[in-house]
C-alpha cells in the first residue's frame, strides 16, 4: 500500500514537473523566437543594404552599369539587385534574403547638375572661411576646405580633400563650423578646365538655323538687355564702349534664343536687366583672358523673386519660373561703372569653367556695397571681388550669397551636369 | 498495534501536510515565475514591435515617392526634442508627403495600470487625432548628433544639423507580480535616415 502511495505521489509530482517545465521552456523558446526574428530582420535588411550601396558604387564607375546581382552570397544571406531606367533616373532595386526573411532597398538616381551647388570652387587656394561667413544652398571643394573659425553651411557640404586643418584639431583652436547639412569627404565633382560648351552652342546655332533664332554670335562682342516684357534688346560691336556698336534690336526672347541658349564664340558679353524667362548666357570659345567673359553693367534679376524670406535664416522658393544661366569659359565681371558703385544685385546660377567671379579694376574701387546673389556660382577659381588695405580701406564688395532652391529641380538651359549620378530617393 | 497506529497515522499527517506545504508553495512559485517570465516575454514581444515601427517610420524621414515634393531632405525634420520628433515622410507612399509626429504621453494618462511609470507612445500622422496602444514604454529617449558626430544641445534651432540620432527605448510590464514590474532596453546607437543628406 505504502509502496503504492510513494509510486503514485512521484508519479504526480512528475507530471506536475513536467507541465510547468514545458510551460517554462516554452516561454524561453518564444522569447528566443522574438529576439531571434528580429535579428533576422535585422540581417536580411542589412544585406539589402550592402547590396543597394554595392550597387550605387558601380553606378558611380560606370554610368552604363546594368548588370546587377543575381544570387549573389552575401554575410550568409543573399543579394539581389536590378538597375533598371526611367528616362534620366536609374532605379535600383536591392533585394536581401536572409533565412527566408527577405527585405528590399528602393533607390533612385538622376544625372546631377552643377546647379545644384550654392558654391562650387574647384580650387580653394589661399581662400579661408572664417567667423561670419555663412553659405547658403550645397558646397562643394574639389580641394580642401579652408577653415579658421566657425563659419555657417546650410546646405550639405563635400570635399574632396577634407578639411584644413583636420576637424580633430578644431576644438583645441577654438574653431566651431556649422554644417547643418552635414559634410561628406572624398567626394570627386571634378570641373572640366576645358569645358568646350559645346551642348550648348550645338543649341544655340540649332535655334538658329531651324527655329528662326538669331542668338548665336561669334568673333565679336554682345550687348544685352533684358526687358521685363520677356524681350530682350540686343547690339553687337568691339569693346565696353557702346557708342560704335551697331543698332539695338528689340526681340522677344522666345524668338531670338528659342533653344533657350545665347551663345557667343571668341567674344564678351556684357549684360544686365530683368529677365522674364528662361535663358542661358554663354561666353565660349575664349582665347586668352580676353574673351569669354560675361560682364554685368548693371542689375541682372529676375521679374519674380525666386524666393522670400522665411525667416529664422530660412528662405523658401517661389513658383517664379525665371531662371538664368551665366556661363564663361574665363570670368563673370562685376564692371567698373557708375550703376554698379552702390550695390549690385544678382539672379543667376554662374558657370566659370576656367575663372570665376570678380570685380573689375578692383584696386581702384571703393566700397561698393554688397554683391546680392540669388542663385549659385559653380567656378574653378575663387577670384576677387573685394580687397582690404593695409589701413583697413575697404575696396570692392561683400558677399551676400543665398542659393536658389529651384535650382535642386529645375535648372536654366543646358546647364553642365557634372556627369555623375546622385541619389535623389532611397526607400526602405 | 494501537500506539503503533498513531506513529503511523502522526507520521502520515506530518508528511501529508510537508507534501501538502511543498505542492503549495511549488504552485506559488510555478504561478510566479510563470507571471514573471510570460510578463517579459511580453515585454520583449512589445519592445520589438515598438523598435521595428520606430525603426521604419525613422529610416523613411525624408523620403517621398515623388521626391520633387522633398527636394531638400535635410529640411525633413520639423522639429526634435528629447522626447519628441517631427519630421517629414510619405507614409503610404502615395507620392504625397505626409507630416508624422512621434512624441511621449504623460504617465498620468495611464493612471489605470498598476506601472505607475508607463506612458502612451503617440505615432500622429498629418493632424489625425493622437492615439496611441499602451505597450508598457517608460522611456522614449532621443539624443541627436552632428555631422562631426558631436551631440546638439537642446532646444535644437537648426534641426537641419541632426546627421544621426540615438533612440532609446524602455519597455515594462504594465502589471507585476507583486508589483515587481520586468522591463527591457533597447537603443539604437546611431541612426541615419538615408534621405537626410541624399543631396
Amino acid at each position: 500500500m505504502g509502496g503504492k502511495a510513494s509510486l503514485l505521489l512521484v508519479l504526480g509530482f512528475s507530471i506536475i514537473f513536467l507541465g510547468v517545465g514545458y510551460n517554462f521552456s516554452n516561454l524561453s523558446l518564444r522569447a528566443v523566437d522574438n529576439v531571434s526574428d528580429y535579428y533576422e530582420d535585422t540581417k536580411a535588411h542589412n544585406i539589402a543594404v550592402s547590396g543597394a550601396n554595392m550597387a550605387m558604387n558601380q553606378l558611380f564607375l560606370d554610368g552604363s552599369w546594368v548588370s546587377g546581382y543575381d544570387d549573389l552570397p552575401f554575410n550568409g544571406g543573399t543579394v539581389d539587385v536590378t538597375v533598371a531606367s526611367s528616362g534620366n533616373e536609374k532605379i535600383i532595386t536591392a533585394t536581401g534574403t536572409y533565412n527566408s526573411i527577405t527585405k528590399t532597398i528602393n533607390v533612385v538616381l538622376q544625372p546631377s547638375s552643377f546647379a545644384k551647388f550654392g558654391w562650387y570652387i574647384q580650387n580653394m587656394s589661399s581662400k579661408v572661411f572664417v567667423d561670419g561667413d555663412t553659405v547658403y544652398g550645397a558646397f562643394h571643394s574639389q580641394s580642401t576646405l579652408n577653415i579658421e573659425g566657425s563659419p555657417v553651411f546650410y546646405g550639405k557640404v563635400t570635399t574632396q580633400r577634407g578639411f584644413n586643418p583636420d576637424p580633430k584639431f578644431w576644438e583645441s583652436r577654438g574653431y566651431d563650423p556649422k554644417f547643418y547639412g552635414g559634410f561628406e569627404t572624398g567626394v570627386d565633382v571634378p570641373l572640366d578646365n576645358n569645358y568646350d560648351f559645346a551642348d550648348q552652342k550645338s543649341a544655340a546655332i540649332d535655334g538658329v538655323t531651324n527655329h528662326g533664332g538669331s542668338s548665336y554670335f561669334d568673333n565679336t562682342d554682345v550687348w544685352l538687355k533684358f526687358n521685363s516684357d520677356g524681350t530682350v534688346t540686343y547690339r553687337t560691336g568691339i569693346g565696353a564702349d557702346t557708342a560704335s556698336y551697331g543698332p539695338a534690336v528689340t526681340e522677344a526672347l522666345t524668338s531670338f534664343a528659342p533653344t533657350g541658349v545665347i551663345y557667343l564664340g571668341r567674344g564678351d558679353v556684357y549684360m544686365s536687366g530683368v529677365l522674364n524667362g528662361q535663358v542661358s548666357v554663354v561666353a565660349g570659345e575664349s582665347s586668352g583672358l580676353g574673351s569669354g567673359n560675361v560682364y554685368l553693367t548693371d542689375d541682372i534679376t529676375y521679374l519674380n523673386a525666386p524666393m522670400t524670406y522665411a525667416g529664422n535664416n530660412d528662405y523658401e522658393p517661389t513658383n517664379s519660373t525665371d531662371a538664368l544661366g551665366i556661363m564663361a569659359t574665363n570670368n563673370l565681371i562685376i564692371a567698373d561703372n557708375i550703376p554698379n558703385k552702390t550695390d549690385i544685385h544678382i539672379d543667376a546660377t554662374v558657370f566659370c569653367a576656367q575663372g570665376g567671379v570678380q570685380t573689375e579694376n578692383l584696386i581702384t574701387q571703393a566700397d561698393n556695397g554688397k554683391i546680392y546673389l540669388r542663385g549659385g556660382v559653380i567656378a574653378a577659381k575663387e577670384e576677387l571681388v573685394v580687397k582690404i588695405d593695409n589701413d583697413g580701406t575697404f575696396k570692392g564688395y561683400r558677399k551676400h550669397v543665398i542659393f536658389d532652391e529651384r535650382s535642386l529641380l529645375t535648372y536654366p538651359p543646358l546647364f553642365p551636369t557634372t556627369d555623375n549620378f546622385e541619389i535623389v530617393s532611397w526607400y526602405e | 498495534m494501537g500506539f503503533s497506529t498513531l506513529i503511523d497515522i502522526f507520521g502520515s499527517t506530518i508528511i501529508g501536510s510537508i507534501l501538502f506545504l511543498i505542492l503549495l508553495r511549488l504552485n506559488d512559485a510555478s504561478v510566479e515565475n510563470t507571471y514573471m517570465n510570460g510578463g517579459e516575454l511580453i515585454v520583449q514581444q512589445n519592445l520589438v514591435e515598438a523598435v521595428q515601427l520606430i525603426e521604419y517610420d525613422f529610416r523613411k524621414i525624408g523620403y517621398c515617392a515623388d521626391w520633387t515634393k522633398i527636394p531638400d531632405p535635410s529640411k525633413a525634420i520639423i522639429s526634435a526634442d528629447s522626447s519628441s520628433i517631427d519630421f517629414l515622410t510619405d507614409v503610404d507612399s502615395d507620392g504625397n508627403v505626409d507630416t508624422m509626429h512621434y512624441y511621449l504621453g504623460d504617465a498620468s494618462e495611464l493612471t489605470e495600470t498598476p506601472n505607475p511609470d508607463d506612458k502612451l507612445l503617440y505615432r500622429v500622422i498629418n493632424d489625425a487625432t493622437p492615439r496611441g496602444s499602451n505597450l508598457g514604454i517608460t522611456q522614449f529617449k532621443m539624443v541627436y548628433f552632428n555631422a562631426v558626430g558631436d551631440t546638439i544641445d537642446f532646444p535644437i534651432s537648426v534641426p537641419g544639423e541632426i546627421y544621426t540620432m540615438q533612440i532609446n527605448v524602455t519597455v515594462a510590464s504594465t502589471t507585476g507580480y507583486n508589483n515587481e514590474f520586468t522591463s527591457a532596453f533597447w537603443r539604437q546607437i546611431r541612426l541615419a535616415a538615408r534621405n537626410l543628406k541624399n543631396r
